[in-house]
């Protein structure tokens, strides 16, 4: 998956990242609770001996650099309209390119998806829109498993909360924001002005828009890291409702398992329908027309939507920090987790078993993904090849006499910046993953406890931001106590490790006890089981309690927020640096290249096609035969290839031989999910649902070697709503401007 | 997998199979004069005496066996084999960790089941003689003639093709004594005997092979379809690699024989045990594990393929090159239970090419026809015995050879 499975894990991180970044100031008053000085040591690496400079055992100069090694997702800014011309024979106009923006969709939920009708139809993916099929079901209906199909217009249900939008327009604005920076002096002003004049034009803009059009608003995009600014104006519909979603079981056909692998068989589909203000289904001339026809192995396809960041344009010295640090902690955090969760995962009562399932798909899917990038920058190729681009860029810097007296030591800065933060990472260790969703309930109402006590106790913060604060903290979902009780004891295990045995905090916190019976103690005597129990605490005041969270909390917070403090001045000096070199590439290269994705509407091209794997060939498409296969040949193994009832034994006029997945070479990145696949006529080919195990790595380089998109195959489509759902209505809908 | 034609040292896609630990300490027997039955293959025995005495005996030996031109080579890889394995489940210990109905009686029916051809093995598989195998053990015979493309199916017992050029043999009778004046004078016709001796020639053994050369064919199918794919070294895997066949005896009569496998109409079960049956200079006999799932392209990988994903796949890759099926097959397929096995991977290496997959109660579940190279190892990868059975009864019209499997016996 590679939307919001991500998300999953950072819907939490920001979340308290961003509250507890507000703390950074305060965080000083609190230090002095901390008994031990600041010693700065090199940190030992994790897995193997850090390496000084990137090392290789490929040689650097035998490496063809690719010409798309940063990417394919161009922006409709610069639309790459020779290189289509010259690579596909099609005349991209910009009429071409309006309709392939238009048609395209970003859910407020985090995905991609398109209009496929004149009447507003969306189609998207089964996982982009779980909540949305869980959110609208009734009670004593579970449509997440028996799968939902309107019958009629009147019988769509409205999703709460939901809305997706169209990039209505963009208009450049790059002149007016450097124009308010010209003449501030200092790197982090000049960042400053630029930011608070992009606000200006975005909120002058804006009312400008929603004055012609209340459904119109306006952000002003940052491009090659501030080295463009855009406005895009976007059409918002907030009247979204559920047409149809298959059943979970073969909407996410082969579970966890097959998550970011090919050959596939899953149906991640689901339609919705947008609604203007009057309630009538949105009329929506632009939207693409379905193809019957499919796409052949060798076609020209083209995925549009919206792909959040890559790591494609940072240093090499970045990249191996990652490589030896912040990838091998968090893939051992991720692990233990794993495998302290997994008796629990299936065997949970009902009312925790979704909190459980979720974090255990959170972990199992994230450790998934992250080990993957693991061993691709642990790959010395990879890494080479990324050596071999940063030596392009130097060479073509030291060309110039203005570019090299502006960027000369950018290299080196960052090199410098990355051993300073070595030396932070070991004791920083023992607080990955701490502070989000990813651990236990108890702990993280604790801090947020004690973070709530300290925002009120500083008087001059908003109350609305202490008023989300709370309701963010009384919207944890609840654990069993003996799961919250083992993730505790992983935790103060993991910090005593990253601290040492010696390390007075841990020391005094645990006096003469372990750390079994200090959790086994917490977890008894708290009120912070529930949301009920927290709620009462945070009223009388959490840190005034005799609550045994209160001791623990107060000597683990202030690390935590030291250690927070320290990434953030790290993570500004990096973004200052990282943007000076989004800048130099930009006076290198301008907009040849495209800037790293940001979740904003980008197109992709790349053609339908195979790819050598597991000592043979994976084909272009899989059918329902294959599914059928799978069905049968797991069935003793596992749940996850089961199949919901109408699908074990098919209609005949089912034809087996239908294509069901297909892969193509195109670009994408989480939040990608949902987008539509395109041929050149803008036909609707397919919709993108994952990236097989081999994209892993683009984030780091860009390849189509083995690296495929994963798309399900229209034709599946139309032949599971007609032979299995009998979806008339909908099929006629969607192929009634179709070529059939 | 490649099969050495007749005559040449059987090779192994790892190439260094002596190597392996459990080999080291085995023989403390060494091959004296083989030269008893009849055989012939003394281009094989230079070549082997070298490579095996090299790797087993250090070069000093390696030496004298390369001057010491009589000694039968074939006995030299074989038998030394034989003998560990034979040792090897002899032991009360190691049997220990074997079902208890595995006993001598056992192990002789199953030694008696299993033949050996070239570099190949097959498995008895009714009463009269039907044997199976692996089709690249028959079509790579030097005198092998019919078409690749061509599919045979033998009706009644007379349509059955004689394959010219090959012989079978049965280890009949392992046979130990001090003195080798005590070793068999003369072998009577269709019967050889191997002798190898102890390091410091105390002790002898002779092996007393059976050997059959009217061999006939009876069903194999077109090569499209038993290398489904042109795959090597590859799970999952979708081909329907078998080929059947019948010994005769010397009077031209099917063989009337009391061991064999009785054939299995079911698909294998997870972690189920296995024996592979064979005799081949690595294992001869080995007890094989169905492989629990092992990680796989990211994923698991599935305990067996069937007839669905064999459809799948000529689909998916556009029905074109190694993975077209003909219409006849594709509708012939299809009149099946698709959810048939058709292939599966045991853990470890194949003991053999055309080795059976044999459960404690003698059952033959799969023939093994190709390692693969796994991200947790070399696995074994066999053709089931059900998705045999399903096609002879559908796209190959062989009722008849259907009726005997399960019979047990020509009807």
């Amino acid at each position: 998956m590679i939307h919001s499975r991500m998300n999953g894990l950072s819907v939490g991180l920001p979340l308290l990242m961003v509250v507890l970044a507000g703390c950074a100031t305060s965080a000083v008053e609190v230090v002095q609770v901390i008994e031990q000085p600041l010693v700065v040591e090199e940190a030992p690496p994790p897995v193997a001996e850090p390496v000084e400079e990137a090392s290789f055992e490929v040689d650097r100069f035998d490496v063809d650099l690719g010409r798309f090694d940063g990417g394919k997702v161009w922006t409709f800014d610069n639309p790459p309209v020779d290189w289509f011309t010259e690579e596909y024979g099609i005349d991209a106009d910009s009429a071409w390119f309006a309709k392939a923006r238009l048609g395209a969709l970003r859910l407020s939920s985090g995905c991609s998806g398109s209009f496929v009708s004149d009447r507003g139809l969306i189609l998207t993916n089964h996982h982009c829109a779980r909540e949305s099929i869980t959110d609208v079901s009734r009670d004593g209906e579970s449509l997440l498993e028996e799968g939902f199909l309107a019958a009629t217009g009147a019988d769509e249900r409205k999703v709460p909360d939901l809305y997706v939008e169209q990039l209505w327009g963009i208009t450049d604005v790059t002149r007016r924001v450097h124009g308010a920076s010209r003449i501030v002096r200092g790197d982090t002003e000049r960042v400053q002005a630029r930011r608070n004049k992009a606000s200006d034009i975005e909120e002058q803009l804006g009312a400008a828009a929603a004055a012609r059009d209340s459904t119109l608003h306006v952000e002003v995009v940052e491009l090659y890291s501030g080295e463009r600014y855009a406005a895009y104006t976007y059409r918002r519909f907030e009247d979204v409702r559920l047409v149809m979603a298959p059943e979970e079981q073969i909407g996410y056909f082969g579970g966890e398992s097959d998550n970011f692998t090919f050959p596939r068989y899953s149906l991640d589909l689901a339609f919705l329908r947008a609604y203007d203000k009057e309630g009538n289904p949105a009329a929506t001339p632009h939207h693409f027309a379905w193809s019957t026809e499919g796409a052949s192995v060798g076609d020209a396809v083209f995925v549009v939507g919206n792909p959040g960041s890559t790591s494609r344009l940072g240093s090499v010295s970045q990249l191996v920090f990652e490589r030896d640090y912040v990838l091998p902690q968090q893939v051992a955090a991720l692990e233990r987790r794993a495998e302290l969760l997994r008796p629990f995962a299936n065997s949970a009562e009902s009312d925790t078993a979704d909190a459980l399932n979720n974090m255990w798909f959170n972990v199992s899917n994230t450790l998934k993904s992250f080990s993957g990038r693991l061993v691709g920058l642990q790959n010395d190729t990879l890494i080479a090849r990324r050596s071999a681009a940063e030596y392009q860029v130097q060479d073509d810097l030291f060309k110039s006499d203005s570019l090299s007296g502006r960027y000369g030591s950018l290299f080196q800065e960052l090199d410098e910046l990355q051993l300073s933060k070595r030396a932070e990472a070991g004791r920083m260790a023992g607080f990955t993953f701490f502070g989000t969703t990813l651990g236990s309930r108890i702990l993280l109402r604790a801090l947020y406890g004690y973070y709530y006590a300290n925002l009120q106790r500083r008087g001059f913060v908003d109350q609305e931001i202490i008023t989300d604060v709370r309701k963010d903290a009384l919207a944890l979902d609840d654990f069993p106590a003996e799961v919250d009780e083992s993730l505790i004891k992983l935790r103060l295990r993991e910090i005593q490790e990253a601290l040492g045995a010696q390390d007075p905090t841990m020391r005094s916190l645990l006096g003469e006890i372990t750390i079994d019976s200090l959790a086994a103690g917490m977890v008894a005597n708290t009120s912070l089981v529930d949301s009920a129990g927290f709620a009462d605490l945070l009223d009388k005041g959490f840190l005034g309690s005799d609550d045994p969270t209160v001791r623990v909390i107060s000597a683990l917070a202030p690390l935590y927020f030291t250690a927070q403090q320290q990434v953030e001045s790290f993570q500004n000096r990096e973004d200052l640096l990282v943007a000076e070199l989004a800048a130099l590439r930009f006076a290198l290269y301008g907009t040849d290249v495209p800037p790293d994705a940001s979740s904003t509407l980008r197109i992709s091209d790349g053609r339908v096609g195979g790819y050598v794997y597991n000592g043979t060939r994976a084909p272009a498409f899989t059918t329902f035969y294959g599914l059928y296969d799978h069905f049968h040949a797991y069935r003793d193994v596992s749940r996850e290839w089961d199949l919901p009832e109408r699908w074990r034994n098919p209609p005949e006029a089912l034809d087996l031989s239908t294509p069901l997945s297909m892969v193509s070479t195109n670009d994408l990145a989480a939040g990608n999910s949902g987008s539509p696949l395109l041929n050149q006529n803008l036909e609707v080919v397919g919709l993108l649902y994952d990236g097989n195990i081999e994209s892993l790595t683009n984030e780091y380089v860009f390849s189509d070697r083995a690296a495929r998109a994963i798309s399900v195959d229209v034709r599946a489509i139309l032949e599971s709503l007609r032979h299995v759902y009998g979806a008339d209505r909908l099929v006629q809908e969607i192929i009634s401007e179709s070529d059939e | 997998m490649q099969v050495p034609e007749v005559g040449l040292e059987p090779t192994h896609p790892k190439g260094h199979r002596f190597l392996r630990p459990a080999r080291l300490p085995v023989p403390p027997l060494r091959h004296r004069n083989c030269k008893k039955g009849g055989y012939t293959f003394m281009r094989y025995c230079s070549i082997l005496c070298r490579v095996v005495g090299a790797l087993l005996f250090g070069s000093v030996a390696a030496n004298t066996f390369a001057q010491a031109g009589q000694f039968d080579p074939l006995s030299a890889d074989e038998n030394v084999e034989v003998e560990h394995v034979w040792r090897f489940v002899q032991e009360t210990e190691s049997r220990s960790s074997l079902p208890r109905a595995i006993d001598d009686n056992w192990i002789e029916n199953a030694r008696l089941g299993t033949l050996q051809l070239h570099g190949c093995a097959a498995a008895l598989v009714s009463a009269d003689g039907l044997a199976v195998t692996s089709a690249t053990c028959l079509r790579s015979l030097e005198t092998w003639i019919r078409p690749d493309d061509s599919v045979f199916v033998a009706g009644t017992l007379s349509d059955e093709r004689k394959l010219p050029g090959l012989t079978v043999r049965q280890l009949v009778e392992i046979r130990e004594f001090a003195r080798i004046e005590d070793a068999s004078e003369e072998m009577e016709a269709g019967v050889e005997a191997e002798l190898i001796a102890s390091d410091d020639s105390s002790t002898f053994r002779e092996y007393v092979w059976r050997t059959y050369s009217d061999v006939r064919l009876v069903v194999i199918p077109p090569a499209a379809i038993t290398d489904f794919g042109s795959e090597e070294g590859v799970y999952p895997r979708y081909a329907i690699d078998f080929a059947l066949f019948r010994v005769y005896d010397s009077q031209a009569q099917p063989l009337d024989t009391e061991s064999y496998f009785a054939w299995i109409d079911r698909s294998p079960f997870v972690r189920e045990r296995l024996f592979a049956t064979a005799f081949d200079a690595n294992t001869p006999f080995t007890v094989m594990t169905l492989s629990d799932t092992f990680s796989y392209n990211g994923t698991i990988s599935p305990p067996y393929t069937t007839l669905y994903g064999m459809l799948d796949q000529h689909y998916s890759h556009g029905a074109i090159g190694a993975w077209e099926l003909t219409e006849d097959w594709l509708s012939g397929i299809k009149e099946n239970d698709m959810a048939t096995a058709l292939n599966f991977p045991v853990v470890g290496e194949c003991a053999q090419t055309g080795a059976g997959l044999i459960n404690v109660d003698m059952e033959i579940l799969g023939i093994a026809f190709d390692n693969a190279n796994t991200e947790e190892g070399t696995h074994c990868v066999a053709m089931s015995t059900s998705g045999i059975l399903a096609l002879l009864r559908t796209v190959l019209n062989a009722e008849g050879v259907a009726d005997e499997l399960a019979e047990q016996a020509l009807p």
